[in-house]
């Protein structure tokens, strides 16, 4: 008995002094990849999967996932030490990161790469990432916001549904008579109209379609405090207050998607980062939800669109593969992948056509024409700056103070902050 | 040389706890003082500043809100902590038909992670699909939005701060209680006390030791309150600016918005206020409380 103990516990030593039996390819170098979004994670592991297959031997890619809420955070703290990701997603906060100096610039990688045609990627997208002449990350895909309506909801009143090329004042005669008929049905819970409370797939839209911008292209003002952006401002209070819209503390309460998706909600405004969701709802199943444009404002009905981009971190100790993953990564071959999949709107051409196939409840074309006139998203990655101004309008929605004083107290204090920055 | 020899091993026995602590505790407490001076970027890069942080701070109209919201938790909070849950405790000790199914009802809270207690509330208040409204609309009652209007927010918050963290002082004063030795309770009933007399001469006073305790402890997690608020609100809402607290609008600042220097001066402001008021209270205790 002793002998077998005594041997058995031999061959543990020996396994673990000896280490593993296979041998590891010494010069494989490790790459990780960060990013947050767990739904898009599997999807990803296959472009990345593809890739370790064909650099074996050379370069070996790891997702790092982390979740949202806690992201920026652990980025932060790695960013700055050896122990970076190698490449990171990236999106408005970008010019954080560059100014830190934590970012490898990529203009040079993309100099001297002659396979790579920047012209792929849509110039919009590119533009984005690309900050105080140098270019920071290749782009990924890129969002839009529309409207999507529960077509059951408009049968069961007798309402027409919105036409293609509407505006606000069709808004308000379709929503009023919304509001008036479910009034008289004694419907307490269902509202004509819900809207996000933060601003990208609202407020930011309406003030850029306006002319009333929450912050210009340059990113050096803001114009929601001008008269337009207050006469914007007042339009969506009245929404609110003539039934039209879901009240401000029903909203502050419910997201205006999860209000839409069981039925209270007739119309929202909602971006493409939520076409999955409408996708496979229920009502969505149920072949209810159609899309439209956004309702032109006074100039345009042009969306304010964001979208993820692939950054590499100046700390990386592997440039030369982190160089080689982004590319592989946002090649035609991944993009298709991943627009096939239905979690990303590519932005990239050659990749979008896919995007349509990943859909069968909702009409992808109403995306993809959104996607084609949409601005980018009003944001300088400062927080700091922009906060007065969100806090304001937050407030002034909530109608507990009166409106054009409080748009104009925030955006004074966000526009000497802008200046400071921009000094 | 001798004794610090003879006491080499305890030393060692203690380093590995005591190397975190000053690294986790007395080093960032210190580097969290001095960054109070600084404006510090999100990679660590600093420039000095002086007092700036903290001059800003008393012109700013959210901080402000903020320290008058935590006094408004701390200074109804406290009193109603230290009320509800001696009662409670006094109930509790009573020799009652299914005591242990009260206590460990009355303890169950005590036991539940605060995010669990935050989103379930967050059910309890909706203003459409909440409990809450639906009883008191059965009740004949105007529903509320409980935690969307600005004007009753910091009262909802209030309610669930007192809740969640009575059940657990309940339970260090059952057992101070049961600490009081019955000898007392037995020479009072031989003098005729009645049981108001017994509460109020007896009781309370040899009780006085752990609700000066609960009284403290309460305090100090009444003046830090973050998670309650940070999870009943939806970001977004201006209902998270009327009931802001001086933590929460310390991670506003310091991680929403970058601000780490403009943080640390908050933490700081904290610090001071919770030591002030901690001392005050021991200072106040000679009044109040007897040690037998």
């Amino acid at each position: 008995m002793f002998k077998k103990l005594s041997a058995a516990f031999l061959a543990l030593a020996l396994t673990i002094v000896m280490g593993p039996v296979t041998p590891t390819a010494a010069a494989e170098k490790e790459i990780t990849l960060a990013l947050w979004d767990e739904v898009q994670k599997p999807i990803i592991q296959q472009s990345i999967d593809k890739f370790n297959v064909k650099f074996k031997g050379k370069y070996k890619a790891t997702i790092a996932q982390t979740p949202w809420g806690e992201f920026w955070t652990k980025l932060d703290a790695t960013m700055p030490t050896n122990k970076t990701p190698d490449v990171t997603w990236m999106n408005v906060f970008l010019p954080k990161y560059a100014n830190g100096k934590v970012l490898e610039d990529l203009t040079p990688y993309i100099k001297k790469d002659k396979a790579l045609k920047m012209s792929a990627y849509v110039p919009g997208r590119v533009a984005a990432f690309n900050y105080k002449n140098a270019q920071y990350a290749l782009p990924k895909g890129m969002d839009a916001v529309f409207v999507a309506y529960n077509k059951a909801i408009f049968d069961k009143y007798g309402v027409a549904y919105p036409r293609a090329n509407w505006d606000w004042t069709s808004l308000n005669a379709i929503s009023g008579n919304l509001a008036r008929k479910m009034k008289a049905a004694g419907a307490t819970s269902e509202y004509p109209i819900a809207m996000e409370l933060d601003l990208q797939p609202s407020s930011a839209n309406f003030l850029h379609q306006d002319g009333a911008d929450f912050l210009t292209l340059d990113k050096t003002k803001t114009l929601a405090a001008t008269p337009q952006g207050i006469a914007t401002f007042q339009k969506v209070i009245d929404l609110m207050n003539t039934g039209r819209m879901a009240p401000y503390t029903v909203l502050s309460e419910t997201k205006a998607s999860d209000l839409f998706i069981s039925g209270k909600a007739a119309i929202i405004f909602v971006g493409s980062w939520k076409a999955r969701v409408l996708e496979t709802s229920s009502i969505g199943k149920a072949k209810q939800i159609g899309l439209v444009q956004m309702p032109k404002g006074k100039l345009n009905n042009y969306s304010v669109a964001g979208g993820l981009g692939y950054a590499m971190a100046k700390n990386s100790q592997n440039k030369a593969g982190a160089w080689e993953l982004i590319k592989f990564i946002t090649s035609q071959q991944s993009m298709t992948n991943e627009a096939l999949n239905g979690i990303e709107f590519p932005a990239r051409a050659d990749s979008q056509g896919a995007y349509a196939r990943g859909f069968q409840n909702i009409d992808p074309s109403v995306i993809l024409a959104a996607t084609k006139t949409a601005v980018p998203y009003p944001h300088n990655g400062n927080p700091a700056s922009l906060t007065p101004l969100q806090n304001a309008i937050a407030l002034a929605y909530s109608q507990k103070a009166p409106l054009a004083e409080t748009i104009k107290s925030g955006a004074e204090a966000t526009q000497k902050l802008l200046d400071d920055l921009n000094k | 040389m001798k004794r610090f020899r003879a006491g080499l091993s305890g030393y060692l026995f203690i380093a590995p706890l005591f190397s975190g602590l000053l690294l986790l505790y007395v080093y960032a407490f210190v580097q969290n003082i001095f960054y109070g001076f600084n404006d510090v970027g999100v990679f660590g890069e600093r420039t000095f500043v002086g007092l700036e942080n903290y001059s800003e701070l008393f012109q700013d109209p959210i901080f402000i809100r903020s320290l008058i919201n935590t006094f408004f938790y701390a200074g109804l909070g406290v009193p109603l902590v230290v009320v509800i849950s001696v009662c409670l405790a006094w109930l509790l000790n009573q020799k009652i038909k299914g005591q242990a199914l009260y206590r460990t009802a009355v303890f169950i809270p005590a036991i539940t992670l605060p995010a669990a207690i935050g989103l379930l509330w967050r059910w309890l208040y909706n203003s459409q699909y909440g409990l809450i409204n639906f009883l008191i609309s059965k009740l004949g009652f105007e529903p509320k939005a409980w935690i969307s209007d600005p004007d009753i927010v910091r009262w909802s918050i209030l309610i669930v701060l007192v809740w969640s963290s009575v059940s657990y002082m309940v339970i260090i004063l059952l057992a101070g209680l049961q600490r009081i030795s019955s000898v007392y309770y037995d020479a009072a009933q031989i003098d005729g006390a009645n049981t108001r007399q017994i509460f109020f001469k007896i009781t309370l006073p040899l009780l006085s030791p752990t609700i000066f305790f609960v009284a403290i402890v309460s305090m100090i997690g009444f003046l830090q309150v973050f998670d309650v608020i940070f999870l009943m609100i939806r970001d977004g809402s201006v209902a998270y600016q009327y009931a802001s607290s001086l933590v929460t609008y310390f991670y506003e600042a310091a991680f929403a918005q970058n601000l780490r220097g403009y943080g640390a001066a908050i933490s700081v402001i904290s610090l001071i206020l919770i030591f002030a008021i901690t001392f005050m209270q021991f200072r106040l205790q000679k009044r109040w409380v007897h040690y037998d």
